[in-house]
């Protein structure tokens, strides 16, 4: 019986410095933050007062719903970018064309440059006076006007474009990988049977893909609602707020209005909001997966 | 039992011994701090910016004090701009900021209202010869309206109209005559678009805190008046008719430079104001407004002399005349200080003659001692309408909410200046911006 309870108890005992840890980095971190969100504290965590609910009104304001709706639009535009363009890569690297070891290393290009540089960079090249996109594009005659690719139409458009630019890679990466495990008796198999091309994809590939893409898309989803830096190099938010997202009001707040409470509060929401998307997302993956 | 309890009494002594270290540690720091190794002081003195750009400019500056002061050691630190923000106010809680420091007005007035900064007024109107070096338009902006100041003035710029004489040659224009107000400078902008094809001005309304200076400048210039009352922490918009209708038409004049005239490069709401520095270096735009930090970067072409395509005019005034806003940085005191005779000196020794003007020069900044005008580092032609402009310069907001207070701005004019509000709902959107932002 003794022993019996004993090996019960083996796994929690190995969990102990995972559990110590976790509470270390993440635990504390987070009731720090769920402190400041009701308290008015200034930029190096001064508790000044409670401020009870105060700081979460900012989340019932049109501005704030305007703020989450474009979260939403960048967060969905962007993954779905990324998985159509991803996902295309993926299986195009995966055949044995010549030179697939060179493609795979440009494919992977992007996602190793740091943020800031990779912002700085399609500033340069998308800005409307001298940036190369709309030289050469004047050059050839296609357009006659240089095109406001970070002007207040198109901003959002075109931080998302560079989202998937960037996020392309992760998922190249995690599909090939996926990929390369497909048995190549399924696939022979499935010649035999006549499913060839979309109908190969759709029936076997995809299925087959599916848990991968499941814990691929939480976690690009979690990196999108949380990603600054890329967007605020290239607009600041602007103009006129067209690419301000939850993020970037979090440094607003804190940074330049010094507003830490406000800005944990809608921490915490960003937190909730995508810890909810997550847990659904991976329950109904393996829902299907039993 | 016994066990536990001793493990218990084992773990209290250790963190009452590591508590006791800490707090002996950092006393014994401070201690160390004003009396030096071998009774010898010691003093910090922190420039804003960066290292490996202040070192050579300050080294010499340490030197010749540590030469005249053998019985003080000088430790000289830098620190980058964007780390200064909770940095400096993390070191002023802990009673940890340096002994002589270069402020800016963003970290300044927020360090000041925490009680960090000692103020300076008493000192500095104590020394006669530094007191009447500075003219009195930098000392209003570096006062508050109670008559403290934080810092003594060391590293300002004000707005002018930089200009490409050869443009202003072809479409016929006087190229010793550059706009001396808003209408001339309109005026002039659509003569040489229409002359030469080049846009006459160049425009940036990206929502920066540029952008902001660019129209407290504007508002100054047309109302006579700063843009917000440090007494009564609010726009002096808000409760003057006559400032708010002045300011919808600075508001409005933004809407048509950027949409009417015709006159400004493509698509300035991707341009941050500063931006255009390059296209206007690179002759694609024939004027447009900036100011001393223009220098360094155009510095090639300046020091052609009479041969240089580029002169400066002061900023186009308004009905109230020409009132950019002054960037005004300079040298700060922490209320904490040890030995502020000591800091004192040091200050003193940082703004005299020959030192600020090698900090001016090299760094690019204006010549604001009296003593230092028409000396061989600031004799080009197109310094003396930079230097001229600091007679008039009024002043960004003297509050600790200033950079919440100037993106409000900001947002607020380039709303107007795209026309997605009007001039009312902008001056609305700063007063409710600034309002339900306002940290007290």
């Amino acid at each position: 019986m003794n022993l019996k309870r004993k090996r019960k108890a083996l796994p929690y005992i190995f969990l102990v410095p995972a559990i110590v840890i976790i509470i270390m980095i993440f635990a504390i971190p987070l009731f720090n933050l769920l402190w400041y969100s009701f308290a008015k504290v200034d930029l190096i965590g001064n508790f000044n007062s409670w401020a009870g609910f105060n700081n979460y009104k900012y989340l019932v304001t049109e501005t704030f719903t305007k703020t989450l709706g474009r979260t939403m639009i960048w967060v969905v535009c962007g993954i779905a970018g990324i998985f159509l363009v991803g996902t295309i890569l993926a299986l195009a690297l995966n055949k044995p064309i010549p030179g697939r070891g060179f493609f795979r290393t440009v494919v992977i290009i992007p996602w190793v440059i740091p943020h800031v540089f990779a912002g700085t960079m399609w500033s340069w090249v998308l800005n409307s006076t001298n940036g190369i996109v709309n030289t050469l594009l004047l050059d050839l005659g296609l357009i006659k006007e240089p095109i406001s690719f970070l002007g207040a139409e198109l901003a959002l458009a075109t931080v998302i474009f560079i989202r998937i630019w960037k996020g392309v890679p992760f998922l190249v990466m995690s599909l090939l990988s996926a990929l390369q495990t497909i048995p190549a008796e399924v696939e022979e198999a499935a010649k035999l049977d006549g499913a060839l091309g979309w109908k190969y994809f759709w029936h076997i590939t995809l299925p087959l893909l599916r848990p991968v893409m499941v814990m691929s898309g939480t976690i690009l989803m979690a990196w999108s609602f949380t990603i600054f830096d890329l967007v605020y190099v290239i607009t600041g938010g602007g103009p006129l707020n067209a690419t301000e997202l939850l993020s970037i009001t979090i440094y607003k707040k804190a940074f330049i209005n010094g507003d830490m409470g406000g800005a944990s509060a809608i921490a915490i929401f960003t937190m909730l909001f995508v810890s909810v998307i997550a847990f659904f997302l991976m329950k109904r993956n393996s829902k299907e997966a039993d | 039992m016994k066990k536990r309890l001793l493990a218990m009494l084992l773990c209290a002594a250790m963190v009452l011994s590591m508590a006791a270290c800490s707090s002996g540690g950092a006393e014994s720091d401070k201690e160390e701090k004003t009396e030096g190794s071998g009774g010898k002081k010691e003093i910090t003195v922190l420039r804003l910016g960066d290292i490996t750009k202040a070192e050579p400019i300050f080294a010499p500056i340490m030197d010749s004090y540590t030469k005249n002061n053998p019985d003080t050691t000088v430790n000289f630190e830098a620190m980058a701009w964007d780390e200064a923000k909770t940095k400096l106010k993390l070191l002023g809680a802990q009673s940890e900021l340096p002994e002589v420091m270069f402020i800016n007005i963003i970290n300044g007035w927020d360090l000041a209202s925490s009680g960090y900064l000692s103020d300076l007024s008493d000192l500095f109107k104590g020394d006669d010869s530094l007191s009447a070096d500075i003219p009195q338009s930098i000392i209003d902006v570096a006062t508050t309206e109670d008559g403290k100041m934080y810092w003594i003035p060391s590293a300002t710029g004000a707005f002018g109209v930089w200009y490409n004489k050869e443009y202003f040659k072809q479409a016929g224009l006087d190229p010793n005559s550059p706009p001396k107000t808003v209408e001339e400078m309109i005026s002039m902008a659509k003569t040489i678009t229409e002359k030469t094809g080049v846009p006459g001005l160049g425009w940036g309304i990206t929502a920066t805190e540029d952008f902001a200076n660019i129209t407290e400048s504007f508002y100054s210039s047309y109302t006579g008046v700063d843009i917000w009352s440090d007494a009564d922490k609010k726009f002096t918009f808000e409760d003057n008719k006559e400032y708010r209708k002045l300011f919808a038409e600075v508001l409005e004049e933004f809407a048509k430079i950027t949409n009417d005239y015709g006159i400004t490069q493509a698509n300035s709401i991707e341009q941050n104001p500063f931006g255009i520095r390059t296209l206007f270096r690179d002759g694609e735009v024939a004027m447009y407004l900036d100011g001393v930090w223009a220098v360094k970067e155009l510095k090639e072409e300046l020091d052609k002399g009479e041969g240089s395509k580029f002169n400066t005019g002061l900023f186009p005034a308004g009905p109230a005349g020409s009132h950019p806003i002054l960037g005004c940085d300079g040298w700060a005191i922490p209320e904490e200080c040890k030995d502020k005779d000591e800091a004192w000196k040091m200050v003193q020794h940082l703004m005299s003659s020959e030192n600020q003007t090698r900090h001016a020069s090299e760094w690019g900044l204006l010549p604001i001692l009296e003593s230092e005008k028409g000396i061989d580092e600031f004799s080009g032609e197109y310094w003396n309408a930079l230097v001229e402009q600091l007679d008039t310069v009024s002043a960004r907001p003297k509050d600790k909410n200033v950079a919440m207070i100037e993106q409000a701005i900001a947002d607020g004019a380039q709303a107007a200046a795209t026309r997605k509000m009007t001039p009312d709902e902008a001056i609305d959107f700063m007063i409710e911006t600034v309002h339900s932002n306002y940290v007290e």
